[in-house]
């Protein structure tokens, strides 16, 4: 294995780092949790894999690159598992995916341009508070919807149970496309909005999904395991045109990738398997612990960055100590999301072994 | 029946190990060769996409069928009684 290679000039966040065996062994951990999270929720891998890269010294850019590289393989391979469970609708990936290429292009621009005017820490920065303010807004969106559902018989019952997502929602502006496997009416340019968003923020952060699928849950009404399914689908092109912009602009480290590939497709797998043994609401609630946490996390980074830069003074063990409670927030978003999966394919598998001891004994007792 | 899944079983855990096996090959290239491989990422270049989205599309194929294979006829088959379809 290649040891760092460090390319000088004016690129100075290509930085090729070494691959040790602990690096590949974080990379497999790193890869593994985001697509346990990835099958399982749709995306959101991400959430986890850029900012934990980041951590082990990758340059954002770079990170963000190997991200949405591997993202395209995980996803075709993650698209087929969620297809044969019947989770994937096409047409909607379809009408989506035209809106989500304009995305990824502003976006990668953006990045490139924030890489250049502000240096390595600059495009730190750049892409931690664009985690933040994103991730803020998802969180307190969802937040307010488990909230409301607590409430919605209530609400319900007194007429006020109409928000601002079901009136975009009930929007009728024609032509309205009709999306057979996720069982809803829809238009056209509601679904286009949701695909451009999804594929700026595939762009600039390397993940699209924490808001493609609260998006495509709440303003175009398809059930949590569709769009879950169908994200991933979508995501192959987003993840293929941002393997091809960012490997055009030189950012992608192809060790990286092969490293991560290791834990993700064993973790994409086992999260789309999970989708078939719990409710439309659980998969909700992993995805809000772990946005909280991860913006927890990135908030957390900001002034790490801002010294970085020279902008604001920091001590090093202050520098130290932040970074390492943000980890820890980072890190415990993983476990938390990760540990309630694997809690319930482990709870469906002992069930499963249940009921199949009780299946042998009646039929043991038949035969005598 | 059962002797039809026993065999799509076999057929699945041959095909599974025969990815493993070219997962291992490409791997072992690619690790071998990283320099030259790094030279053309770094390119700048179309090639160097070309070389990417290659080795991506081998790798996921190879090891993605390979460990959807496995979790098809282990898990995923275990798990087959307790699959839920309500929102």
């Amino acid at each position: 294995m290649a040891g760092a290679v460090e390319i000088p000039a004016a690129a100075e966040a290509i930085k090729f780092i070494a691959m040790t065996p602990k690096t590949a062994l974080s990379l497999f951990g790193i890869g593994l949790v985001g697509g346990v999270l990835s099958g399982f929720l749709g995306s959101g891998g991400a959430f986890i894999m850029t900012p934990a890269m980041m951590s082990m010294g990758i340059p954002g850019i770079m990170a963000v690159a190997a991200n949405i590289t591997h993202k395209f393989g995980k996803a075709i391979m993650g698209a087929k598992k969620h297809s044969e469970f019947g989770n994937v609708d096409m047409r909607m990936g379809l009408v989506m995916f035209v809106a989500l290429f304009a995305g990824v292009k502003v976006a990668v621009s953006m990045n490139k341009g924030v890489l250049e005017k502000m240096g390595a820490a600059g495009s730190n920065l750049y892409i931690s508070v664009m985690f933040v303010a994103i991730l803020t807004w998802v969180s307190w969106f969802m937040y307010r919807d488990i909230k409301r559902q607590r409430n919605g018989a209530a609400e319900n019952a007194s007429g006020k149970g109409s928000t601002l997502t079901e009136k975009i929602r009930n929007i009728n502006l024609p032509p309205m496309v009709h999306f057979k496997v996720a069982g809803v009416r829809a238009s056209l340019w509601l679904a286009l909005l949701v695909g451009f968003a999804t594929g700026f923020l595939a762009g600039t952060i390397g993940v699209g999904g924490f808001i493609g699928v609260p998006a495509m849950i709440y303003l175009l009404g398809i059930p949590t395991y569709v769009a879950a399914g169908t994200e991933l689908f979508l995501a192959i092109f987003s993840g293929a045109q941002g393997a091809f912009l960012y490997a055009l602009n030189g950012y992608v480290d192809i060790r990286i990738t092969l490293f991560l590939y290791l834990g993700s497709l064993i973790g994409v797998n086992l999260g789309a398997i999970g989708t078939r043994v719990v409710r439309g609401s659980q998969i909700k609630l992993v995805m809000v612990s772990i946005i909280v946490m991860v913006a927890l996390s990135r908030a957390a980074m900001v002034p790490v960055y801002l010294s970085d830069m020279g902008r604001i003074a920091m001590s090093h063990s202050m520098h130290d100590m932040v970074t390492l409670l943000s980890n820890i927030f980072l890190y415990g978003s993983g476990l938390v999301g990760v540990g309630l999966i694997m809690m319930w394919i482990l709870q469906a598998y002992r069930r499963a072994e249940k009921q199949e001891k009780s299946e042998v004994g009646v039929s043991s007792q038949a035969a005598r | 029946m059962g002797q039809k899944n026993s065999q799509s079983k076999k057929t699945a855990m041959l095909q599974a190990l025969l990815c493993l096996i070219g997962t291992a090959v490409l791997y072992f290239i690619v690790f071998t060769n990283s320099d030259q491989v790094t030279n053309i990422l770094k390119s700048k270049s179309y090639y160097a996409p070309l070389t990417s989205i290659s080795i991506v599309l081998l790798a996921s194929f190879l090891y993605g069928t390979a460990v959807s294979n496995i979790l098809k006829h282990t898990l995923q088959e275990r798990l087959k009684s307790q699959e839920l379809r309500e929102e």
